[in-house]
C-alpha cells in the first residue's frame, strides 16, 4: 500500500532504501532525534497509480451530429428544407443560387460560407435574396454549430428552403453533418472528368450532383459521359442534373426536384 | 484543415473523461479512423505532434487504427474490405461493379488513464 495516497502498490512504485536527507531538522526537538542516514519510503519519479483502460467507442463528431440532428428536427417541424451545397471553389455555386432561387415557388434563404469577404452574400442580396455570411477565417468547412447560430439569426419562414453554400472545398465539408435534408455536390465541366474518383467523399454522401457550365462544352475537350460514369461509380444512387447557371439551361429540372422534396 | 479540429476535439474529450474518472494522466488514446472520414493520415499525425504538448499530453501514446473500406459486389452481394475506392473486381464473381460501403466515423475507442 502506498504511504502517500493509500493507493494499491505496484511494481516500480515506492520502495525502501538508504539515502541522505537534503533538508534540515530541528535537533532540539526531542521527538526527532535520528541519524541522517535512515530508511524511509519515497518515490523516485512521479507517483505511479494504477492504470485503467476505459472503453469508449465515442464518435468524436458526436457533438456536431447532435446539434445537426436537433436542427434537422426543428426545421422539419417548420416544414423547411435545408440543402447543403459542396463543391470546389469556382464551380459556380453562387451562380446556381442566383439562377435557381428567383424561379422557386417557395421562399428561400442562403447561408454563405467563405474564409473571407461577404462578396457572395452581397451578390445574392442584390437579387433580394436574404442571406447571411459566415466567415470561417482559417477554417476549411462549416459545422453544425455555425449553422445553428445562423438559423437563429435568419428566422426563416415556415415551409421555406434554406441553402447552405459551404466553403469551396471537396474534402473537409463532406465530413460534417450540418443538419441538411439534401446534400448537393457541384462540379463544372472545366474541372476534369476524373474529379469524382479523385475526391470521392464529396460524392459518396451527396443526394444530388449538379454538372454546371455545360454551355462551355463546345469549347472544351471534355467527355461528359465519362464524368457521369465516374460519378455513378462512386455513388450509384445519386441524381444527376446537367445545367448552365449562366444560360439557365437545365435549371428548371433542379427546381422541380427540390420543390417536390 | 479539419484534422486540427478533430484532433483538438479528441484531446478535449479525452481530458474531460480523464477528469470525470479522477485520473491524473492519460497514458494512451486509441483512435479508430474510418476510410471515408476524410482524414489524411500524415496530416493527422502531424497535428497530434503539433498540439499535444499544449494539452499536457506530451507523454501520451496515440494509437491510430485506420479502417479499410468495405465494398459490396452489386452482382453477387459479396462484401469484402478494400484499401482503395476503385480498381478492384469482386473476388467471388469477377464483377467490376462494386459499391463502396465505407465508415465515415472517427472514434475514440479507448483511453488508458492513471
Amino acid at each position: 500500500m502506498c504511504q502517500n495516497c493509500n493507493c494499491d502498490h505496484h511494481s516500480g512504485h515506492s520502495h525502501q532504501h538508504f539515502h541522505p536527507h537534503n533538508h534540515n531538522h530541528d535537533h532540539d526537538d526531542s521527538h526527532h532525534v535520528h541519524p541522517h542516514e535512515h530508511p524511509h519510503e519515497h518515490n523516485h519519479e512521479e507517483h505511479h497509480h494504477e492504470s485503467k483502460r476505459i472503453h469508449l467507442e465515442h464518435n468524436v463528431l458526436e457533438g456536431n451530429n447532435l446539434i445537426a440532428k436537433y436542427g434537422r428536427e426543428k426545421l422539419q417541424e417548420k416544414g423547411c428544407l435545408l440543402i447543403n451545397i459542396i463543391s470546389s471553389p469556382g464551380s459556380g455555386k453562387t451562380s446556381i443560387l442566383e439562377s435557381l432561387i428567383p424561379r422557386l415557388n417557395r421562399k428561400a434563404y442562403v447561408i454563405e460560407g467563405d474564409q473571407q469577404t461577404s462578396n457572395d452574400s452581397e451578390r445574392l442580396q442584390k437579387l433580394n435574396i436574404e442571406s447571411i455570411q459566415i466567415n470561417t477565417g482559417n477554417g476549411c468547412h462549416l459545422d453544425a454549430n455555425m449553422i445553428e447560430n445562423a438559423l437563429v439569426e435568419l428566422k426563416a419562414d415556415n415551409n421555406s428552403i434554406i441553402f447552405i453554400e459551404n466553403v469551396g472545398n471537396l474534402v473537409c465539408p463532406s465530413l460534417f453533418d450540418l443538419g441538411e435534408n439534401q446534400r448537393i455536390v457541384v462540379i463544372s465541366v472545366t474541372e476534369g472528368e476524373d474529379k469524382p474518383l479523385k475526391y470521392p467523399n464529396a460524392f459518396i454522401f451527396a443526394n444530388i450532383c449538379i454538372i454546371n457550365k455545360i454551355d462551355l462544352l463546345p469549347y472544351l475537350k471534355f467527355d461528359i459521359e465519362t464524368l457521369i460514369k465516374n460519378i455513378l461509380t462512386i455513388n450509384p444512387n445519386i441524381k444527376i442534373f446537367e445545367i448552365s447557371a449562366l444560360t439557365g439551361e437545365g435549371i428548371e429540372n433542379v427546381k422541380e426536384s427540390l420543390e417536390t422534396k | 484543415m479539419h484534422e486540427l479540429s478533430i484532433v483538438t476535439s479528441i484531446m478535449e474529450q479525452s481530458l474531460s473523461i480523464c477528469k470525470e474518472n479522477k485520473a491524473h494522466e492519460i497514458k494512451e488514446i486509441e483512435i479508430e479512423i474510418g476510410s471515408l472520414s476524410g482524414i489524411d493520415k500524415s496530416s493527422f499525425s502531424f497535428v497530434i505532434e503539433s498540439v499535444k504538448h499544449s494539452y499536457g499530453l506530451g507523454k501520451c501514446n496515440f494509437v491510430m487504427n485506420f479502417i479499410s473500406n468495405n465494398r459490396v459486389c452489386n452482382n453477387c452481394q459479396t462484401s469484402f474490405s478494400a484499401d482503395y475506392f476503385l480498381g478492384d473486381i469482386c473476388k467471388k464473381c469477377g464483377s467490376g461493379f462494386l459499391v463502396l460501403k465505407g465508415n465515415s466515423e472517427v472514434k475514440i475507442k479507448s483511453i488508458l488513464i492513471e
